[in-house]
């Protein structure tokens, strides 16, 4: 009797056991739940339209709440570069009723990247607990985008009209400092050739209107060259707070020109060049 | 015999069939595999409290008692399911003087052991000891800690393992396991354990323990620099 009134204790207790091991897994269960739900939320919807070189932009909106700002974080090659509120107006999230108000885009300006393959990631941030978590949601998918060297825009305006076996020409404008001469520097087939500050007259941008002052063109002499296709890059010093953080940006696309195996002196330079054209923008 | 017969056949059908029941459940867990049930499930709820609530329900008090009042209602449930009684368990007096003769020699031999730890590694900085909360809170602290370790998971460890080393190692890895990933808090309560899971054997008595453990909390807090043990953080928020 003795014996059998032991067992039903142990058997009660295997009782308290298996209910107290449910127990435990549903705490466990509900406590992850609870947290999923609020340090990831659910509500975010977006897109990254684009990214390249110059920028990376695209929109984002908290569902949960459609009329406030969300913060949106861009990561270039799994490195943090900048984080803004995405409040930029993107008339066409409202047209295609996606949101009553247009302030959901996010536009970020590319940093100095080296050439080659990169990839963008824009993440929507949310905080929860009192401000003691900060989680970071995708927004759409990675981008990858492909940069030929720091472009010069937006930081400048520039154009190289002519590259050819004579000279390489064309005019820098620095956006911030107008009346600047920034230098610039020449590049054949990725070897550097001469440098020089890009302030040689261009009467041309005044009547164009596109600057106030005409001394901002630059005019390099083209060195010998064997025969054959060649490519000219023409860059301008960047410097990003002090001499020590000199940045080459390239101004517009590298240019192609044809040299030819027996140059004429009578020759005009326009058989061999290459125009750009809408060279003023 | 003939009482036995007779309640055995007054035994309704219906009782007949739990008390089979109740047999293929003795059958499938025998009491060793019972007490390491126990004693696993009173550690996960620890464990649960120290790396589970922290991260997921951050400093909720609330959320914090749900896993221990679990693992003390087992406690209490299963102590008395086993019919063990509060002097059994070590609420009692009359060994109280032997228990603290027994514990002397080995707490100054590893008091001893931490202050030159401290010494070496330039501790005795520590402002804690002058926090009258924490002071106040430690021996209930220590008491508590002392009732779940010796008083549950000791008694089972020795239904698992018998009386002897293997029930006290069991005792020191498990209260080293709840002091992780405090290194050195881990090294102190495995020693710690061992001292307390041997003692108790020999001498079962709560408040003895208890009072060892407390001054062996302010021995370590007072010699050891912060550095070194992390504000006695524990679990998830040693990380923090």
């Amino acid at each position: 009797m003795a014996k059998r009134t032991g067992s039903l204790k142990l058997t009660r207790l295997t009782y308290y056991l298996i209910v107290k091991s449910i127990v435990d897994v549903l705490l466990i269960a509900i406590l992850a739940l609870g947290f999923y739900l609020t340090a990831f939320h659910p509500f975010f919807h977006g897109w990254v339209d684009d990214a390249n070189s110059r920028w990376v932009r695209g929109w984002v909106i908290n569902r949960a709440a459609p009329t406030g700002d969300v913060e949106a974080q861009l990561y270039i090659d799994g490195r943090f570069v900048e984080s803004q509120p995405a409040n930029q107006p993107r008339p066409d999230i409202v047209a295609t009723q996606l949101a009553e108000n247009e302030k959901h885009g996010f536009f970020f300006t590319t940093p100095a990247l080296e050439e080659g393959e990169h990839e963008a990631r824009v993440y929507a941030v949310h905080e929860s607990g009192e401000e003691a978590r900060r989680t970071l949601q995708l927004i759409g998918k990675p981008f990858r985008f492909i940069t030929e060297g720091n472009p010069a825009e937006p930081y400048f305006r520039g154009w190289v009209e002519e590259a050819n076996a004579q000279y390489v020409r064309g005019w820098v404008i620095e956006s911030a400092t107008p009346a600047a001469n920034p230098e610039v520097q020449l590049y054949i087939d990725k070897r550097f050739i001469e440098r020089q500050t890009a302030n040689q007259p261009r009467p041309d941008l005044v009547t164009a209107r596109v600057t106030g002052d005409e001394n901002h063109g630059f005019f390099f002499t083209t060195p010998t060259l064997d025969p054959g296709e060649h490519e000219a890059r023409v860059y301008v010093v960047h410097e990003n707070g002090g001499e020590k953080n000199r940045i080459l940006r390239l101004i517009e696309k590298p240019t192609r020109f044809i040299v030819k195996a027996v140059v004429s002196s009578k020759l005009p330079p326009e058989e061999e060049s290459q125009t750009s054209e809408n060279s003023l923008r | 015999m003939i009482i036995k017969d007779v309640i055995e056949s007054s035994v309704p059908p219906d009782a007949a069939q739990d008390e089979r029941t109740q047999t293929s459940f003795q059958g499938m867990f025998g009491e060793r595999t019972l007490a390491a049930w126990e004693i696993a499930s009173v550690t996960l709820s620890f464990l649960i409290a120290e790396w589970v609530v922290p991260p997921f329900a951050r400093q909720s008090l609330l959320v914090g008692a749900i896993p221990l009042c679990l693992a003390l209602a087992l406690i209490l449930l299963s102590q008395r399911e086993r019919g063990e009684k509060a002097r059994d368990i070590g609420w009692r007096m009359d060994n109280f003087v032997r228990a603290l003769a027994s514990l002397a020699l080995p707490m100054i031999a590893f008091a001893a052991l931490i202050i030159i730890t401290g010494w070496l590694s330039k501790g005795f900085r520590t402002d804690k000891i002058y926090l009258w909360q924490w002071l106040a809170w430690l021996p209930a602290w220590a008491l508590i800690q002392q009732y779940a370790l010796q008083g549950f998971i000791n008694r089972r460890a020795q239904i698992l393992c018998g009386r002897g080393f293997g029930s006290v190692l069991l005792v020191g890895c498990i209260f080293a396991l709840l002091h992780l990933p405090n290194p050195w808090l881990a090294c102190a309560t495995f020693i710690g354990g061992l001292i307390w899971g041997g003692v108790y054997q020999r001498h079962p008595n709560l408040p003895a323990l208890a009072i060892s453990h407390t001054l062996m909390s302010l021995v370590l807090v007072w010699a050891l620099p912060p550095s070194m043990m992390s504000n006695l953080r524990v679990g998830f928020r040693y990380f923090g």
